[in-house]
């Protein structure tokens, strides 16, 4: 009798990794002979190198960052911040079959084949949100409310901060748009209304301990609320998002 | 191509404009601690969740905030979860603050999203 193999194949890695986002192992949503499409491994914008010697993922992302009316300090300033609030924020651990792969982000600026990103400063003194429709061939607009945090009471690095959360949020809807389109994207995993934005009423507080999630909305009458300094540390990409990021980006399997 | 991409989404910021920004605004609440000693805030949340309490040490000159989206026709009010507060210096000066109370020391300016509210000691007047 054959000795059955513990080791985590590329073959185990796709089924286990689909089977936990609720999606089957191929996708052909279009029948057409001549040009299939599946949305496994197929965004543009992503591609990551699984290493299972190393237990570690390795996900570069693509963005086209646009300049508007900013001056190149200041682009090359929110370049920046974005980037490392998407790598900070999706960067983590992922489980497949008991394996535990430490995931760690990459953003890349590159003109095609990448998302695109409109970069505006706010200076008004109101607050003005980010947003990203990833869809319509709308390009994202990530805001950085340079004029909102100018009181000198709030923390220094608020703003900046901020910006962070916003992008890495913002970035998310690309990942769960391509997952689960319109409702799962602009509905905030269920949290939300998806035209409105308004939070459902099954939609809980904030929970009260551990992480919560950089994709959903919470009810803030059903819970306690959440200092900015609290919610920057707990924030994180969900185990299962940042799964979908993967079963979206082009796969390479290293041995 | 580009105007197409700009008209494109001139019609859509309006669209969901219309659909969101009618609704709720994004405001913040921010307490700052203008003394020059360290104090223990106690908040009290008016949410279902009997867990409604935090408490925290505010060093001098350092501020903490709160940002919630809250419906458009209760902007002229700060944070309606705040129920109330409690600040205590030194460990025995302790003052408590109804909403009310607060409400009179909080400040916002036109334009701006943020309310604020200064802990100064005249608030420990009456320890």
């Amino acid at each position: 009798m054959a000795k059955e193999s513990k080791e985590l194949t590329e073959a185990k890695f796709h089924q286990l990794l689909h089977i936990s986002i609720n999606k089957p192992l191929t996708d052909i949503i279009d029948e057409d002979e001549d040009f299939p499409i599946s949305k496994t491994h197929a965004v543009a914008w992503a591609k990551c190198q699984v290493n299972i010697k190393t237990k570690n993922i390795l996900v570069d992302v693509y963005i086209n960052y646009k300049n508007n009316d900013l001056t190149q300090a200041e682009y090359t300033k929110l370049v920046n911040l974005s980037n490392a609030g998407i790598q900070h924020y999706w960067s983590r651990t992922i489980s497949v079959d008991g394996v535990k792969f430490t995931t760690i982000v990459k953003v890349h600026n590159r003109n095609s084949n990448s998302i695109p990103v409109d970069l505006y400063i706010e200076r008004d003194k109101g607050y003005s949100r980010s947003m990203n429709p990833a869809s319509f061939g709308v390009d994202a607009s990530f805001i950085y409310n340079q004029g909102a945090f100018s009181n000198k009471r709030f923390p220094k690095s608020a703003a900046d901060d901020d910006f962070k959360q916003v992008s890495a949020h913002e970035f998310g809807h690309s990942v769960l748009m391509h997952a689960g389109g319109v409702s799962l994207s602009w509905g905030h995993k269920g949290s939300t209304n998806a035209l409105t934005q308004s939070v459902k009423s099954s939609t809980p507080g904030y929970p009260a301990s551990g992480p919560v999630d950089l994709m959903k909305y919470y009810d803030y009458d059903k819970s306690k609320g959440m200092r900015f300094s609290s919610l920057s540390k707990r924030t994180k990409a969900a185990e299962i998002d940042v799964k979908r990021l993967v079963w979206g980006a082009k796969l390479i399997w290293v041995k | 191509m580009g105007g197409e991409i700009n008209m494109g989404k001139i019609v859509f910021i309006i669209f969901i404009t219309l659909l969101t920004s009618s609704c709720t605004t994004t405001s913040s609440f921010l307490i700052y601690n203008d003394t020059n000693k360290d104090v223990t805030v106690t908040i009290s949340y008016a949410v279902e969740n009997p867990d409604n309490t935090e408490s925290f040490v505010l060093a001098p000159e350092k501020s903490e905030f709160w940002m919630y989206e809250q419906s458009s026709f209760d902007t002229n009010t700060f944070y309606l979860q705040i129920q109330s507060i409690k600040l205590a210096i030194d460990n025995k000066c302790e003052v408590s603050l109804s909403r009310s109370e607060i409400e009179k020391q909080v400040k916002k300016e036109k334009d701006e999203w943020q309310w604020i509210f200064d802990i100064n000691l005249k608030l420990f007047d009456g320890c």
